[in-house]
């Protein structure tokens, strides 16, 4: 006899339907047909223990199962319980009369018990999409899956709960969450916030400003002077999530099994921090099944790079397409998936080797040209794209003992909620653009032109600083920010004087010391 | 393999299939051989509506476990003549593979019998045969 189960697989960051169709006939053979991995063929195995241990038959039968589509290659263990009921189903040990409408997926463990699999969120998405009427999915991974509505989602915790339910002899209710309640109720408490961080305004209002236009922002600081411990505050100052981003968010994290166990939709931005020795294909994302990479765990987050120059070259001069795309095509001969991968990008670094140039009260002690060879690490395309270069000069003495409390994360959250919102509007008509850091300069000459005396301003420090052309585009964009957050309708010279600001590197005479 | 051993072989299988009998199992075939091949099944025999498929391994003294004595491309053989003899039958029956072996010589010997010893081993896509 015949029998189709259904099943989900991951391609990317989505899902795509997978049938298991089983056919059981007089004779003593197993095979497992489809572009099947070895994790999937291994399932052989896991299955006939699993069924043995619940106390299941094995049917010794000459049993043929096939994973439709067969031009795909199936990976993972995701097939086991799908496969075991179609086993089941195909032998008429199990008869489930409306097999059609479910979807299965879960992992067996050799004593029967059904293992959490990765990739749940897409999956929940896709039965849905296809019109399953019940999911079947791992305990551990019922609450990650329930968070699609419209379609009822039971946990199951072993193989033989699995059968009761699908033969209907189950008091097993349908986990119900409602996603948007749950969402809208998410505090936003972090464990830090900005009111800890005693001076460095500026540095804060460099912050503000990148978060409210979602610019890329460098650090330059000497050691201790506080550079990685207010990078990790970014996140309390960014805007919350919306439903889509989370998500999408939630979705890439589900597929690179990120998610902690029992976790729904993650509400709060993601901030990753991989260390300099992280590998290309680790960063972007790749290797042999693919994988979603750094870039893309930070996806509608922060991607934080400490230590900037310390990264290899070839590793940070990937980043230059997906800062630019906002999405990452990983091709192999293989296969091609897409990740989205729209990050704000954070980095920090010391001003020169020793870390010192620059320095109020510590001597520099880098040769000649030192500074500037260790700045020629970052490579021009890559600063290009930094919007933001902010000097950190270490904390004074009397900022450091002053004990009340500095201003909070959520005051300056509630005026980069405001600045976005004005952009949203600004942009509802250009697609793809959100925020001011995606301007091209088209868009620069409509929306951020600068009234005369702003453009005067410009002309006369870009001529005293000795600034490149590339700059311009830099600063407008960054002018046009400040001016959202000022809530002005015309970019104007106070604005344009606190762009140029945060363009250290741009200043002609940037690392020559001598 | 030297005469001696395959003599013991012989007597192995023979006392093997009585022993079975002894136990209420009835013998449908010994050395059975599905036509146009090179395999062999030692014994077959029936009860309850199940086939068991008997693979005799005899020993000189105390060494391998039963299992270890069929490796995998026995397995394999094995199971493929269990699927043609099944399948040329006009009757659905369960099956099993036994591993029966026996230690010693034929006045002085020790009979293990393992039931249900394995399943047909995962077949196809690896682009391994028989």
């Amino acid at each position: 006899m015949l029998s189709k189960v259904y099943s989900a697989a991951i391609r990317g960051i989505d899902a795509f339907v997978v049938t298991i169709e089983t056919v059981s006939e007089r004779g003593a053979a197993f095979s497992i047909v489809g572009m099947a991995d070895t994790a999937v063929r291994e399932s052989y195995q896991r299955i006939t223990t699993a069924l043995t241990q619940s106390g299941i038959k094995f049917p010794h039968r000459r049993t043929i199962i096939n994973l439709s589509p067969a031009d795909v290659k199936k990976e993972g263990a995701a097939f086991d319980l799908p496969m075991a009921i179609g086993i089941l189903t195909s032998n008429e040990a199990l008869a489930c009369p409306d097999l059609a409408g479910y979807m299965i997926v879960g992992e067996l463990s050799l004593d029967g018990s059904v293992l959490p699999v990765r990739g749940i969120l897409p999956i929940a998405i896709k039965a849905r999409e296809r019109g399953f009427r019940r999911l079947v999915v791992p305990r551990a991974n019922v609450t990650e899956a329930a968070v699609v509505n419209n379609i009822e989602v039971f946990g199951v915790s072993s193989i033989s709960e699995t059968v009761d339910l699908l033969s209907g002899n189950s008091e097993l209710e349908p986990t119900v969450i409602n996603t948007r309640e749950k969402f809208a109720e998410a505090s936003l408490e972090m464990d830090c916030d900005f009111s800890e961080v005693k001076g460095q305004e500026s540095v804060k209002r460099a912050f503000e400003v990148a978060c409210a236009g979602g610019h890329n922002i460098l650090l330059m600081g000497s050691p201790g002077s506080g550079k990685s411990m207010m990078a990790k505050r970014l996140p309390t100052i960014l805007p919350p999530l919306s439903l889509h981003e989370a998500l999408e968010t939630t979705k890439i994290h589900s597929v690179a099994g990120k998610l902690p166990r029992g976790s729904t939709l993650m509400t709060r931005r993601p901030f990753r921090t991989p260390h300099h020795t992280v590998s290309p294909v680790a960063l972007v994302g790749g290797g042999s099944n693919p994988q979603p990479g750094e870039i893309s765990l930070a996806h509608n987050g922060i991607l934080f790079l400490d230590e900037f120059p310390e990264f290899p070259r070839q590793v940070l001069e990937v980043l230059r397409q997906p800062l630019e795309d906002r999405v990452i095509n990983v091709s192999r001969a293989k296969y091609s998936v897409t990740y989205p991968a729209g990050f704000m990008l954070v980095a920090s670094m010391n001003p020169c080797p020793c870390g010192y140039y620059g320095h109020p009260t510590k001597a520099c002690t880098c040769l000649p040209g030192a500074v500037s060879r260790y700045m020629s690490r970052i490579s021009g395309p890559l600063l290009d794209r930094i919007d933001l270069q902010v000097e950190i000069q270490p904390v004074a003495f009397d900022d450091m003992a002053d004990r009340s409390p500095a201003e909070s994360s959520a005051e300056i959250r509630a005026r980069v909620v405001r600045a976005r919102q004005i952009q949203q509007e600004r942009y509802a008509e250009e697609k793809g653009i959100y925020c001011n850091a995606q301007m091209n300069s088209r868009l620069l000459h409509k929306y951020a032109w600068p009234d005369a005396a702003g453009l005067n301003k410009l002309k006369e420090r870009m001529t005293k600083l000795n600034m490149s052309a590339r700059a311009f585009d830099r600063i407008l964009r960054v002018a046009r920010t400040i001016a959202d957050l000022d809530g002005s309708e015309s970019v104007k010279s106070a604005h344009i004087a606190e762009a140029i600001g945060y363009r250290a590197l741009d200043r002609g005479n940037y690392g020559n010391v001598f | 393999m030297a005469p001696k051993n395959q003599v013991w072989g012989k007597e192995a299988e023979r006392i093997a299939a009585e022993w079975l009998m002894a136990e209420g199992y009835t013998i449908r075939d010994t050395n059975w051989k599905p036509p146009h091949t090179h395999l062999e099944v030692d014994i077959i025999a029936e009860r309850d509506a199940t086939l068991i498929f008997v693979e005799v391994k005899a020993r000189d003294a105390e060494g391998q476990d039963p299992i270890e004595a069929v490796d995998e491309k026995k397995m394999r053989r094995l199971a493929r003549a269990a699927d043609i003899y099944l399948r040329s039958q006009p009757l659905d029956y369960e099956y099993r593979f036994d591993i029966i072996t026996l230690e010693g010589n034929a006045s002085d010997y020790k009979l293990d019998h393992l039931p249900d010893a394995f399943l047909p081993p995962l077949h196809g896509g690896s682009g391994r045969k028989n």
